[in-house]
C-alpha cells in the first residue's frame, strides 16, 4: 500500500518536519459569499514536537488541521505531510495516506458505537487489512490504562475513557504525525488532563508527533510550542508555553478585536 | 470491514426488519409458486404414469387433419379389432374401453362434482375377472344392467355405499341404478375433483350409442415383449382411422401437456411475485438511504481514519448481502409453507390435487436466494454511492451541516420531457385508431415514468393542497407538512413505493373491469334468452346432446314463452370443414341477435338450405343439469 515506513521513530526534539504548509489558503464560496478562511498559510510542524493550534472562533484553525490532515481540500498552496504532496493526490491515495500515516482524535464521536474498545482501536488496521504490532498494541493500551475495558462498546464507557480509546486508536498504527481536533472539548478537567497528559507523554517517551487544535489555554499548556492563529494568518508563536503565558496572549486578541 | 458490516446489521435490527419482511415477501412469493407448481406437476406426472401401468400399447381412433371428406369423428373401434388385438403376436391381453359421461346426483338431488368432469366408464374384466385399472374396495364389479360402480372419492362425497341406489342422467330420463360397488383409480381427471361412474361393459355401450364398439382398446404385451415391437405387430392389424400408441410415450405426451398448463400458471403467479419485489425495492431503497443518513458520522469518520470510498460503498453492500440472504431464508421457508397451503386450499374447493409429497427443487433453493440476495444488494447500491460520497470532514463538525440539496431542475427537466413524450405518443396512438395500441402503449408506459420521476415537484403543491386538512391537527400537523415540503426527493422516493402498487392495482382493476364489460356486453347482444339449457359436466359431457324429452317438457311450462332446442353437427361447407347448427326457425329469432351480412332469419325453415351461422350460445356456459 505504501512505500513508506511506518512510524517514523525519531529521537526526541527532532528538527525534521513532520508537516508543512506553504502559502496554503482555503476560499468557502465564491463571489460575494466568498470567506478565506486561510490566507497564504505557511508552517511547520516539527517532529517529536507536541504543538498547539490556539485562536479565536472563526480563525481558521480548525481549517487548518483538516487541510494538513487530508480531511479538506485546498484552494491554492501546498501542504505536505513528510515528503508527500497533498495537493497532487487523488482521492484514494490520500484515503491511503490518511489510514496509514496519520492518527486522529475528534473531539467527539471518535468511535464506532457498534464496535468494542478494542476493535475500534484496531479499526484502521483491520481497514487496511493488516495484523497489529501485538506487543506495541498492549504496551498503548496499558499506557492509556484501557486493559480491563477492551471488550466493552463505547457507551459503557465514560466521555474519558472514550477519548482514551480514540488516543490508544491515534497511537497504535504508529503514525507519522497525530491531529487532534478540541480532544479534551467534552471532558471535566480531570479526564481532560488525564488524555493531555498521554498526549504528552507520548511526544517525549515515545517520540510522537502530535498537532492539536484547542481553545483552552490549560491544554495548550501541555504542548512544546504553540501557534497563534487569527482571521487566516498566523499571527504570533509561543515556545514552552504555560498556561498565565497563553490567556495572556489570548487576552490581546480578543482587546484587538474590540478595538478594531 | 466485514466486522463492521456485520455489526451494523445487527445494530439496526429493528429498521431493517422492514426491508427483510419487503424482501421476504417476494421470494417467498417466487418460492411458493415454485413449490405449488413443482409439487402439482410431479403428482399429476406421477398418478399419470399410474394410470398406464396396466397398458403397453393404447389403440385409438384416429382422424386425421386434412380429411375433409369425412367431417367428424372417426368411427370407433369394433370388436373384431379388440378380438384381433388380444391375438396378436406379443400381446397378452387387450381390454376395450368405453368413455362416456353420467351426470351423478347426491341424495338430495345435486349434481356431484359439479364443475368438474363427470366421466363414465366400463368395467372390463380380463382373464382373472379384474379390470386393471380399477381396484374395487366395497362390493363387487357392475355386471348387468342397472347396476354401476362409484369411485371412492364420489362415493364419499355423497355418503353413497354398496347397496344405495343412485340418480343417474346420461341423456334422457333420470335412471335410478344401483350402487353395487366402490372403487379406487389413478385417473387424472379423477383427482382433480371429477367423478367416475363405471358400468358393465355391454350397459355402458348401450348408454352411450355404442353397440358392439369401443373409444380405445388397451393391449398388454406379453412378457419379454417390448412396448415398440407390439405397437408394430398391431400396426399391422389396424384399420385405416385409428392409430397405436405406446404407453410410454402417451405418458409422456401427458406430461408434457400437465407441463405446459403449469407453467402458463407459474408465470402468471410469477409476474405477482416480481411486482412484489418491484415495490419492494423502492422500500429498500428508503431504508438504506435512511441507515445512510443516520450514520453520516460513523461514515465519515471511517473515512477519516482511512476507509476508501469503495470500501465504505462495500460495508455498505456487505450489510444489504447479509440482509438479503436473511430475507431468502426466511423467505424460502415461507414459500414452501405457502406452497403446501395452496396445495390443501386447492384440495378443500373440491378440486382434489393427486397426493405426493412437496417437491422443494434445488432449482427452487437456488432462485429464491438468488433473488432475494440480488434485488436488496441491487436496491442498496444506490444508497451505498451516496455513502461513499459523504467527506471525512463531515466528521469533525459537531453541527453537521444538511447536505447541500443538489438541484432538482435537471430531474425535473428529464421527468417534463418523458412525461411528454408519453403523453404525445398516447394522444397520437389514440389519434390512429385499431394502429394504434402499440404506441399507446409505450406512451402510458413513459409517462408513468415521467411522473415517477417528477414526484418531488408534484409533492409541494399536493401537500399544499392537503394543508387545510393538516391543519386540524394543529402544530403536529403543520411539523408535518413542513418535514414533508422540506426534502421533496425523501418525500418522493416514500411516495414512489405506494404509487408503483397503486398503479398496478387501479390498472389491473381498470383492465379486469373493462374486458367483464366488454364481455357482458357481447353475451348480452347475442343473446337474447333468459336461460340457457345444457348438458352438465364440463369436457366430458358437453358435446352430447340432451334428450328431446327435455326440450318438450320446458316447452310445456306456463313460464316459458319461447324455446328452441339448437344441434350443432360437423359438416364439410365448400371444401372446408365447419359446423352446422339445427335450429326451431320460428323461435331462434327472439332468441338469439345475429347479424347477418345478407339474408334473414325469414328464410331459415323453407324448403332449402340456408346460410351457416354459428350459435354464440355455445360460448355463454350458462349450464344446468337436465335431470331437474
Amino acid at each position: 500500500m505504501t512505500t513508506m515506513p511506518l512510524g517514523v521513530k525519531t529521537t526526541a526534539h527532532s528538527t525534521g518536519a513532520a508537516a508543512r504548509a506553504t502559502d496554503l489558503s482555503k476560499v468557502y464560496g465564491e463571489g460575494e459569499t466568498q470567506v478565506i478562511a486561510l490566507d497564504s498559510v505557511s508552517v511547520e510542524f516539527r517532529q517529536a514536537e507536541f504543538t498547539a493550534i490556539m485562536g479565536p472562533s472563526g480563525s481558521g484553525k480548525s481549517t487548518l488541521m483538516h487541510c494538513m490532515a487530508g480531511l479538506d481540500t485546498i484552494s491554492s498552496g501546498s501542504a505536505r505531510i513528510g515528503d508527500v504532496e497533498l495537493t497532487t493526490l487523488k482521492d484514494k491515495k490520500l484515503t491511503q495516506l490518511r489510514r496509514d500515516k496519520i492518527g486522529f482524535i475528534f473531539q467527539a464521536f471518535n468511535l464506532l458505537p457498534t464496535l468494542n474498545a478494542l476493535e475500534n482501536i484496531t479499526l484502521p488496521m483491520d481497514i487496511a487489512g493488516r495484523k497489529a504490532d501485538q506487543a506495541w498494541l498492549d504496551q498503548v493500551v496499558a499506557t492509556v490504562g484501557l486493559a480491563g475495558r477492551l471488550k466493552h462498546r463505547p457507551n459503557q464507557l465514560s466521555g474519558g475513557q472514550q477519548q482514551r480509546v480514540a488516543v490508544a486508536r491515534a497511537l497504535a498504527g504508529q503514525p507519522e504525525i497525530i491531529f487532534a481536533d478540541e480532544p479534551t472539548g467534552n471532558l471535566d478537567s480531570r479526564s481532560g488532563a488525564e488524555v493531555l497528559g498521554f498526549l504528552r507523554n507520548s511526544v517525549r517517551e515515545l517520540g510522537q508527533t502530535i498537532v492539536m487544535v484547542t481553545h483552552d489555554p490549560v491544554a495548550a499548556s501541555y504542548s512544546d510550542r504553540v501557534v497563534f492563529l487569527a482571521d487566516g494568518r498566523i499571527v504570533d508563536e509561543l515556545r514552552s508555553p504555560t498556561a498565565d503565558s497563553v490567556l495572556d496572549r489570548m487576552k490581546r486578541f480578543d482587546a484587538k478585536g474590540r478595538t478594531s | 470491514m466485514l466486522r463492521t458490516a456485520l455489526r451494523n446489521v445487527l445494530a439496526h435490527k429493528a429498521r431493517l426488519l422492514m426491508t427483510v419482511l419487503a424482501v421476504m415477501l417476494g421470494v417467498a412469493f417466487v418460492a411458493g409458486t415454485l413449490v405449488f407448481t413443482n409439487t402439482i406437476s410431479d403428482a399429476y406426472q406421477k398418478s399419470s404414469q399410474k394410470g398406464y401401468e396396466g397398458v403397453d400399447v393404447a389403440i385409438t381412433p384416429d382422424k386425421k387433419d386434412d380429411d375433409s371428406a369425412n367431417p367428424g369423428d372417426a368411427p370407433r373401434l369394433s370388436q373384431r379389432l379388440l378380438d384381433q388385438a388380444a391375438k396378436s403376436p406379443g400381446a397378452a391381453s387387450a381390454f376395450g374401453v368405453v368413455k362416456g359421461s353420467s351426470a351423478l346426483a347426491d341424495k338430495k338431488g345435486d349434481l356431484l362434482g359439479s364443475g368438474f368432469s363427470n366421466l363414465a366408464g366400463n368395467y372390463y374384466p380380463g382373464a382373472d375377472g379384474k379390470d386393471p385399472r380399477y381396484t374395487m374396495t366395497e362390493g363387487r364389479a357392475p355386471k348387468a344392467a342397472g347396476e354401476v360402480a362409484l369411485d371412492s372419492k364420489t362415493a364419499e362425497r355423497g355418503h353413497y355405499k354398496a347397496g344405495d341406489s343412485i340418480r343417474v342422467s346420461v341423456d334422457g330420463p333420470v335412471r335410478t341404478e344401483k350402487v353395487v360397488g366402490v372403487f379406487t383409480t389413478d385417473d387424472g381427471t379423477v383427482a382433480a375433483g371429477g367423478t367416475l361412474a363405471l358400468y358393465d361393459t355391454a350397459t355402458a355401450q348401450k348408454l352411450f350409442g355404442k353397440p358392439g364398439q369401443f373409444d380405445e382398446i388397451d393391449v398388454k404385451a406379453a412378457a419379454g415383449t417390448s412396448q415398440s415391437t407390439l405397437k408394430s405387430s398391431i400396426d399391422k392389424i389396424l384399420p385405416e382411422q385409428a392409430k397405436a400408441t405406446t404407453a410410454k410415450k402417451l405418458a409422456k405426451d401427458q406430461a408434457k401437456v400437465i407441463e405446459e398448463g403449469m407453467s402458463s400458471m407459474q408465470t402468471a403467479m410469477l409476474v405477482f411475485a416480481g411486482i412484489a419485489l418491484f415495490v419492494g425495492i423502492f422500500i429498500i431503497v428508503n431504508t438504506f438511504s435512511m441507515l445512510v443518513a443516520q450514520r453520516t458520522r460513523e461514515l465519515a469518520l471511517m473515512r477519516a481514519v482511512g476507509a476508501t470510498r469503495r470500501q465504505v460503498t462495500r460495508s455498505v453492500l456487505i450489510e444489504a448481502t447479509v440482509v438479503g440472504a436473511v430475507a431468502a431464508v426466511v423467505g424460502l421457508a415461507a414459500g414452501v409453507g405457502i406452497g403446501a397451503v395452496l396445495r390443501s386450499a386447492l384440495n378443500s374447493t373440491g378440486a382434489n390435487v393427486p397426493d405426493g409429497p412437496l417437491i422443494v427443487a434445488p432449482t427452487t433453493v437456488l432462485a429464491s436466494v438468488v433473488v432475494g440476495v440480488v434485488v436488496t444488494v441491487l436496491s442498496a447500491w444506490l444508497p451505498g454511492r451516496r455513502a461513499a460520497k459523504i467527506p471525512p470532514v463531515a466528521a469533525m463538525n459537531s453541527v453537521h451541516a444538511a447536505p447541500t440539496t443538489r438541484g432538482l431542475v435537471v430531474r425535473n427537466t428529464i421527468g417534463a420531457i418523458l412525461a411528454a413524450a408519453g403523453i404525445a405518443l398516447v394522444v397520437a396512438g389514440a389519434g390512429m385508431g385499431g394502429d394504434g395500441e402499440g404506441p399507446m402503449a409505450f406512451g402510458a408506459a413513459v409517462l408513468v415514468i415521467g411522473v415517477f420521476v417528477l414526484t418531488p415537484l408534484l409533492s409541494r403543491p399536493l401537500i399544499a393542497a392537503a394543508g387545510p386538512v393538516l391543519r386540524i391537527f394543529g402544530m403536529p400537523g403543520k411539523l408535518a407538512r413542513q418535514n414533508a415540503v422540506r426534502n421533496p426527493r425523501r418525500t418522493a422516493a416514500t411516495a414512489s413505493a405506494l404509487m408503483v402498487g397503486l398503479t398496478l392495482i387501479t390498472g389491473m382493476t381498470v383492465i379486469a373491469g373493462s374486458m367483464q364489460k366488454g364481455i357482458d356486453k357481447m353475451a348480452a347482444d347475442g343473446l337474447r334468452s333468459d336461460y340457457v339449457v345444457s348438458m352438465g359436466g364440463g369436457s366430458g359431457g358437453s358435446g352430447r346432446p340432451l334428450s328431446p324429452e327435455v326440450s318438450k317438457t320446458l316447452a310445456k311450462l306456463p313460464e316459458v314463452t319461447t324455446i328452441s332446442p339448437l344441434r350443432s353437427s360437423p359438416a364439410r361447407v365448400a371444401g372446408d370443414s365447419d359446423s352446422l347448427t339445427g335450429v326451431d326457425p320460428k323461435a331462434i329469432k327472439d332468441l338469439v341477435k345475429v347479424d347477418f351480412t345478407e339474408g334473414s332469419f325469414a328464410a331459415l325453415g323453407a324448403p332449402r338450405p340456408s346460410s351457416t351461422t354459428r350459435s354464440p350460445t355455445r360460448t355463454t356456459g350458462r349450464s344446468a343439469p337436465p335431470s331437474r
